[in-house]
């Protein structure tokens, strides 16, 4: 019936982004887009999903903005590119092991890998300014055979959004009124799967078609 | 008894349910949570609005009492709601 933000994740390699936009709509979120700028967001927690399912996008041909934080104007929508590199944590690295980079590239501790944009074999950024054109809330299953999409009310968008953004008090007037902007312009949906890069397949049909 | 909206609790509706925002944390209120909320006027007491959500949902008033009762407490233990 009431469902509470849980605490914010926030994530030590974006502090430095993130310290210099407050006032933005800060997402937990990854992100690829077009050539005409329309933008796939993908959004979740730590560990949800967004790195591999982002990366998977850009192997259908959309550009790489970025597999942590999405950076929005409130007023605009436009996206601030953060191409940082991805990171990919042991449970992924299966799935991506077509982008395993050098050793120096890899955490002796974590084990995570960290892949340079420029090896992911996307196109360069847009000239056009990317924003948000469909909202993805990925949820991995290994036992999903098919891809299904599941559409998410406005509303609860909005608070799935908020609950992982960075800093949302900051933003001026209303932080409502940003979130409901971006929902209102960009439809979420579940996406369920198990094999990241045909869900991204089917997102790029079904939710960005002619491209 | 009638209940009551905090004054420093930000929210927005959207096809009818209700995202609140306290300067902190965010919550989300689904339809009939939200139905609740937005008669949270101090006008209403909690019967009134029981009564008024029952008609309006087609449900049982002794349980749709109940659920308020719930989501009254809940609201007021978040500091969302007073009175």
């Amino acid at each position: 019936m009431v469902d509470r933000a849980r605490d914010l994740p926030i994530s030590s390699a974006t502090l430095n982004f993130i310290e210099n936009r407050h006032g933005h709509l800060l997402l937990h979120a990854g992100a690829a887009a077009a050539a005409d700028g329309r933008t796939i967001v993908v959004h979740g927690a730590s560990g949800a999903g967004k790195t591999t399912l982002t990366a998977a996008l850009v192997s259908t041909g959309l550009a790489y903005i970025t597999d942590e934080t999405v950076c929005l104007d409130p007023n605009t929508l436009n996206i601030e590119p953060f191409r940082k590199p991805l990171t990919v944590k042991p449970g992924s690295h299966q799935l991506l092991q077509r982008y395993r980079p050098s050793s120096e590239h890899i955490d002796p501790k974590s084990g995570n890998w960290q892949i340079p944009p420029s090896d992911l074999g996307g196109p360069d950024l847009p000239k056009a300014v990317p924003t948000p054109t469909v909202i993805v809330f990925p949820d991995v299953d290994a036992d999903q055979q098919d891809v299904t999409m599941t559409p998410v009310s406005r509303a609860r968008a909005a608070f799935l959004l908020g609950e992982q953004s960075s800093a949302l008090w900051r933003i001026e007037p209303r932080p409502l009124a940003a979130l409901e902007h971006l929902v209102t312009a960009a439809p979420a949906f579940v996406v369920t799967y198990s094999d990241a890069f045909r869900a991204a397949a089917m997102i790029r049909r079904e939710l960005l078609p002619d491209v | 008894m009638s209940s009551h909206r905090s004054a420093d609790v930000d929210w927005i509706e959207m096809d009818g349910e209700v995202v609140l925002f306290d300067g902190e944390h965010l919550h989300h209120l689904d339809q009939p949570a939200a139905a609740v909320w937005m008669s949270l006027d101090g006008d209403h007491d909690d019967e009134a609005i029981t009564a008024d959500l029952a008609r309006r949902f087609d449900a049982d008033p002794s349980a749709v009492a109940v659920d308020v009762a719930d989501l009254l407490r809940v609201l007021r233990l978040r500091g969302l709601v007073s009175g």
